[in-house]
């Protein structure tokens, strides 16, 4: 595999401002470069502590641990993995709700699905998935 | 059974069938907090995660592509979008739900499922399959 090397900022020209730095991020993502996209971003929020768009990708590139939720449980899915297993390739271009084995519904859009929920009570735990169409594969 | 040292562990999707294809592997979760459960395809060979833009638009992200984000290249070719963090939660069957701030494309474009990708989720946890008895074991780092 090629191994692509991105040229530190402080080597180029300096950008005048954060929006025209922020485009050289796209340098680092397009050779998946993370840590130097974070270490990048670490230099503009020095330059531009203030700059909500460089917070902003600081957040979302390095954005801090795992963490473990003690004591949650979610109920089981056996139900719906059986279901799935049997059924899910009848349902291409669909999005599905199940309970159990139980199908609540097979709309062509997610907020068609919200809207058959909001009507059952008891529900609000079911599983909501797309299935690709088969042109997806 | 939770391996030592596992946060959680449930039992993964494996090889069912969409059409003419089948589905590796897929596991449970829920998109940001509270939300509903749903099913992600697990993807070492993806980059970012993927969200469907049905589910990135209720869960209040602009799709607007971002010209600091790197397109997505994809079967379909390039993809525009934008980078969100957007916390994963993967729910255990035994063991604990883990947390995960991921890092997820968005784009009006995508086609696919929801996915959860190498650098944008993977690599922030310690994760392993048995393919025995199909559980997916994860923990944090």
């Amino acid at each position: 595999m090629a191994v692509h090397e991105v040229v530190p900022s402080s080597s180029q020209e300096a950008p005048g401002d954060p929006e025209e730095a922020l485009l050289r991020l796209r340098d680092f993502l397009e050779v998946s470069d993370t840590r130097g996209a974070v270490a990048y971003l670490r230099e503009l929020a020095g330059r531009w502590p203030d700059s909500e768009r460089v917070r902003h990708y600081l957040n979302v590139l390095d954005p801090g641990p795992a963490r473990v939720l003690h004591g949650q449980r979610s109920r089981s899915f056996d139900g719906e993995r059986a279901w799935i297993k049997a059924h899910a390739h009848e349902h291409p271009g669909r999005w599905i709700a199940l309970y159990g084995e139980e199908l609540l519904a097979s709309e062509p859009t997610l907020v068609a699905v919200r809207e058959i929920l909001r009507q059952m009570p008891g529900r609000e735990d079911a599983l909501v998935f797309f299935v690709p169409g088969t042109d997806w594969w | 059974m939770v391996i030592e040292g596992e946060t959680g562990s449930s039992r993964y999707l494996t090889d069912y069938r969409y059409g003419s294809h089948r589905l590796l592997v897929a596991v449970f979760c829920r998109i940001a907090d509270g939300a509903t459960p749903s099913v992600a395809l697990l993807d070492t060979g993806s980059e970012w995660c993927v969200l469907p833009p049905e589910v990135a638009q209720e869960s209040g992200f602009d799709l607007m592509p971002d010209p600091a984000t790197a397109p997505l290249h994809t079967r379909f070719g390039l993809i525009y979008g934008r980078l969100e963090r957007v916390t994963i939660t993967l729910i255990a069957d035994q063991g604990h739900d883990l947390d995960v701030p991921a890092t997820c494309f968005l784009s009006e474009d995508w086609p696919g499922p929801l996915v959860l990708g190498w650098k944008g989720f993977l690599e922030r946890i310690r994760f392993s399959v048995d393919p025995n008895e199909e559980p997916f074991y994860f923990a944090s780092l």
